[in-house]
Formats: structure tokens, sequence, C-alpha cells
């Protein structure tokens, strides 16, 4: 009975050391031959702790639990731990002395070599840290130092495997596995610790990385944000000063002509007069060419903006063909208004009037003789400004180009002063009200514009 | 005789203008700047100034402005010319103290009869 308390008071003082040695190794762990040799310092102190608690069977053949020490040690802290562990044993035990030194010293170099032999098995079979591999190694040290009792002086040999046996094979196999288990666990935890710490400092990398890739990202929208800030204020600056630059010649060309023709200059003469005034149409056909390309590449830029009001699209209409009854009429052509009466609608006024205008003198600049209809009416929230002639006419193949810039068309040998921009710019107005205009034709027949407006221009907000 | 300050950069719009107006009977005073407009506005108390909006140094606004600021009682009426160049132009010639505006370019007929409405 002396032997298994004697047993038992051993593995509990290496368990309390073990304990006290996983909280001090953890601040030794970056110092690899330090942390060894405290391992081999506290291993140390445990064999001596357990060979001072040991169990005398006769003067000189003494018991304990050293060779679950040593071996764990082997396997555990490694060969400078065990070599430190093991010569303090060997010392002490020489320090006893007595007819079981030599077992005592081969039980001391053998647990630490079968130790070590775990320690290697373990690199390539990892589950070795399992309790079942651990009670194997406490089995294979402790039936070795059944072997060794053979060592012993004849005399005792018997006597001892009587005593020891059962203890020892029962206990110390056990108490291999639980030093091994604290061991193998305070070894996972401080690999886990490390785990997180590494996927910590790495998170941490990542999370700065994104955070410069971020501010990064930030700094390069900002300047693209300015730049196409100072982009679109060029843009603005650019049709500012084509329309001032251009203007400022016909300022002249119509200015003087004009003063020339009101006689404020001299008298004129006849041939004189008739070339002024083609001087004169001349000028006001390049303003309004002027005046469509600048409305044309303000539209383009995106800096019309439109000016929402209700208003009469009947009185409209009438205004509109009020202001060409006289050229109508030079032309010999009959301008037809068929309006209901006053019909409210919600748009932009002058834009409307502005294509109205477009359409009605299309219609009288390609119609020899006959009349132009311009009929008005309500369908579905919609109105719908029809103009009608008795013209030259499209081609079928032409209608399609007819709203492109410049798109000209073929028109029975006919050389039209047109800009090639108005129903260009009448389609972009028309887009814009948030309408359609489109186009029918007979060619030598006639032909119908059709200008769709919504009865409340409506703002569609994303 | 009714006296016009015109305060026009381009000599040959200033040409024109003043042909205009001496034709129909006025006395005609000419700034090629923004600066000498305020001093002949200051100096001379023209029965009404045409301010060309695009000038030199000082743009005609500008001028304006600073004619409107220099005033006691009796303001001077200010028509800008303008050439339609961005939308709120004419907001901001009359938000900066004109009068009234006429675009560019000018239509020799009716010109006349439009300054005569303004004229004080």
């Amino acid at each position: 009975m002396p032997l298994f308390y004697s047993f038992l008071n051993n593995i509990a003082i290496m368990l309390a050391v073990a304990i006290v040695h996983g909280f001090i190794y953890r601040y030794l762990k970056d110092r690899k031959i330090a942390a060894k040799i405290f391992s081999g310092v506290t291993f140390s102190f445990a064999v001596l702790a357990t060979m001072s608690n040991k169990f005398v069977l006769s003067p000189g053949v003494v018991f304990d639990a050293r060779s679950i020490v040593i071996s764990i040690c082997g396997m555990f802290a490694g060969p400078i731990a065990v070599f430190m562990t093991s010569v303090t044993a060997i010392i002490h035990r020489i320090n006893t002395g007595g007819g079981g030194m030599t077992m005592g010293i081969l039980v001391i170099i053998s647990s630490a070599l079968i130790g070590l032999a775990f320690r290697y098995w373990r690199r390539s079979k990892p589950e070795l840290a399992k309790p079942q591999y651990l009670y194997l190694l406490g089995l294979i040290v402790h039936l070795n130092m059944m072997l060794l009792v053979f060592t012993l002086p004849k005399e005792v040999i018997s006597q001892v495997f009587q005593t020891i046996t059962l203890p020892v094979l029962l206990i110390l196999p056990i108490g291999t596995v639980f030093y091994g288990k604290l061991l193998n666990d305070q070894e996972e935890q401080l690999k886990t610790e490390q785990s997180l710490r590494d996927k910590e400092g790495l998170l941490r990398k990542a999370h700065d990385e994104l955070e410069l890739k971020v501010s990064e990202r930030t700094e390069e929208l900002a300047q693209a944000n300015i730049r196409l800030q100072e982009l679109d204020k060029l843009k603005s600056m650019f049709i500012a000063s084509m329309s001032h630059e251009l203007r400022t010649p016909l300022n002249s060309i119509i200015g003087f002509t004009g003063i020339i023709l009101q006689g404020m200059s001299g008298e004129v003469t006849g041939e004189q007069r008739k070339q002024l005034i083609m001087v004169k149409t001349s000028a006001a056909h390049l303003l309004d060419l002027i005046n469509d390309v600048i409305d044309v590449s303000r539209i383009e830029a995106g800096k019309v903006k439109l000016d929402i009001e209700q208003f009469d699209i009947s009185a409209l209409a009438s205004e509109v063909k009020k202001s060409f009854d006289i050229l109508a009429d030079e032309q010999g052509l009959e301008v037809v208004l068929d309006i209901p009466g006053p019909m409210r609608i919600k748009s932009d006024e002058r834009r409307t009037k502005q294509v109205i205008i477009n359409l009605v003198s299309n219609a009288i600049k390609f119609t020899d003789e006959g009349r132009i209809n311009i009929k008005v009416l309500g369908r579905n929230n919609k109105v719908e400004i029809l103009v009608a002639d008795t013209g030259i006419g499209i081609k079928k193949e032409d209608i399609n180009k007819l709203f492109q810039a410049f798109g000209r068309i073929t028109t029975k040998d006919r050389l039209t002063e047109g800009s090639g921009l108005g129903l260009y710019l009448s389609k972009k107005i028309t887009d814009l009200l948030k309408g359609q205009i489109k186009a029918q034709s007979h060619f030598g027949i006639g032909s119908v514009f059709t200008f769709t407006v919504p009865l409340k221009y409506q703002e569609i907000k994303k | 005789m009714k006296k016009i300050l015109i305060v026009e950069d381009n000599e040959k719009n200033m040409y024109l203008i003043s042909f205009i107006l001496k034709k129909s009977g006025y006395e005609v005073t000419e700034a090629t700047a923004g600066e000498e407009g305020i001093e002949l506005a200051m100096k001379e108390k023209p029965d009404l100034i045409i301010m060309d909006i695009q000038l030199p140094g000082i743009d005609g606004l500008e001028a304006t402005k600073r004619i409107r600021a220099s005033e006691a009682d009796g303001n001077i009426p200010i028509i800008a010319l303008t050439s339609y160049a961005m939308v709120g132009d004419k907001e901001k010639a009359l938000a900066a103290g004109c009068t009234g505006y006429i675009e560019k370019p000018i239509d020799p007929e009716a010109f006349a009869a439009e300054i005569k409405k303004y004229i004080k």
C-alpha cells in the first residue's frame, strides 16, 4: 500500500509542476533555446520531487515515478530537456547509492530513449498524443522497467517482483497518460493561441491593406470627380465662347447692311439694294445656323433646362400659324389650322413652339403648291400636333435619315437652304419633352409630320 | 440732346451702334473698357448706358454693379448687350442691376426704337 500512495503522490507532484510550467512557458515561447532549457529545469525539478518522495523497499532499493517524468519529458520536451532531466536524476540516484543504483540508472536512460523515440515517431504520426498511445508509451516504459529488475542484486529480485509488479503496471501507465495528456493539452492550447494570434495578424494586415485601397480609391474618385467637374465647366465655357465668337462678326454684317439699306449712309441704287438684300438674307440664314448649332451643342452637353409651365397649345399653334401667313402667301400656299377649343398642357412652351415652327417651316419650304394643314388633337393623355403638306414628299428609304444630323436626302434636284440640323434638333427637343416625333410620306404627293407630347410633362425620378 | 454712353470693346460694334444712335439724334460718348465706362458714367451722367457684357478687364456685369453702387439717386438706365451664350445670362444681367437687355447681333431696324423705350 505505501508504494501505491507513493506513486499517487509522485503523480500529483508531477502534474502540479507541469501546470506551473505551463503558466510560465508561454512567456518563453519565442526564445526556443531558453524555452527548452526552462523545460529542462522544470522537468528536472519534477524528477527530483518524485525521487524525493520515493518508496523504500530496502536500503538502496527505491522506487518512484521518475520513469513517467523522464519518458514524457523525452516525448514532449525534446533532447535538451530530457538530457538535463536525465543527468539530474542520475546524479541524484548515484547520490542515494545502494544496490538498486544500476537498475535506477538504466531505468532513467531507457525511459529517456523510449520517450525520444516516441517523439520522433510522433512526427510522422501525430495521433501519438492521443490517450491510447500515451498508455502504450507508459506500458512500454514500465514493461522495460520490469525487465530491468533483473539487474538488481539477486537476493531482492523475487521480493521486488512480488511487491512492485502490480502497482507499476497498473498505476504508472495511467499516470503517463494523465501527465502526457496534460502536457499535450498545454501544447495544443499554446498552438491554438499562436494560430489565433497569427490569424489576427493576417486579418489586421488584410484590413489595413483594404483600408489603404479604399482610401486610394476614394482619392482617385475624388480626383476623377474634380476632373469631370472641370471638364463640364470647360464644356460650358467652350459653348459660351463659340456662341460669342460666332455672333460678333455677324453683328457687323447684319448691322451695316441694315444701316445702308435704310439709307442712313447715303443713297442706295437699285442694284446695290438688290445685292445688299442678298447679303442680309444670307447673314440671317447664317444666324439661324449658328443658333441651331449652339442649341444642339447645349442639348448634347446636357446643359438645357426645361421651363415647365401650363399653357394653351391651341393658342400656341394659332400663334405659329399666324407668323407664317405672310411667307405662305408669298409662295402661294394656303395654311389651314384645325384646333379644338383651348387645351391646357403642362410642358415647355418655348421648346414646343420651336418644334412646331420647324415643322411648319419645313412644310412651306418643301411645298410648291397646295396647302399646309396644322392640326391639334388630344388623345390618351397626350396631345398630337400634325403638320401635313402637299409637298414633294420623302422617299421611303430616306425617312430614317430625316432626323439625323446633317442627313441630306434626295429632294428632286432642289438645293434647300437648311442647316441640316432642324429635324435633328426637333428630335432632341422632343426627347427632352418626353414626347415622340415621326414622319409619314408619299414621294411626290406629300408628307405628314406628327409631334406628340404628354399632356402633363413628368420628370421621371430614378 | 440726350446723351448715351456706349461701353464696348469691339471697334466695329462700337462704330455700328454709335452710327445708328447719332443718326437718331443722340449725343454719344464711347468707352472701350469697364473701368473707363465707370469713370465716364460718373463724370458725364448720361441719359442711358449701353453696356456690352463681354469686356476685357472687369466685365460688363461688374461695371454695372459698381455704377449702381455709386449712384445716389436717379438710376441711369443700363442696357446689357448679351450674346445668349449661357442659360441664365439674361437673369444675371438683370440681377447685376441692368434695366434691360438686347441680344447680339442687334437688329439695325429696331435698335433705335428699343433704345427710345428705355431712355429717360
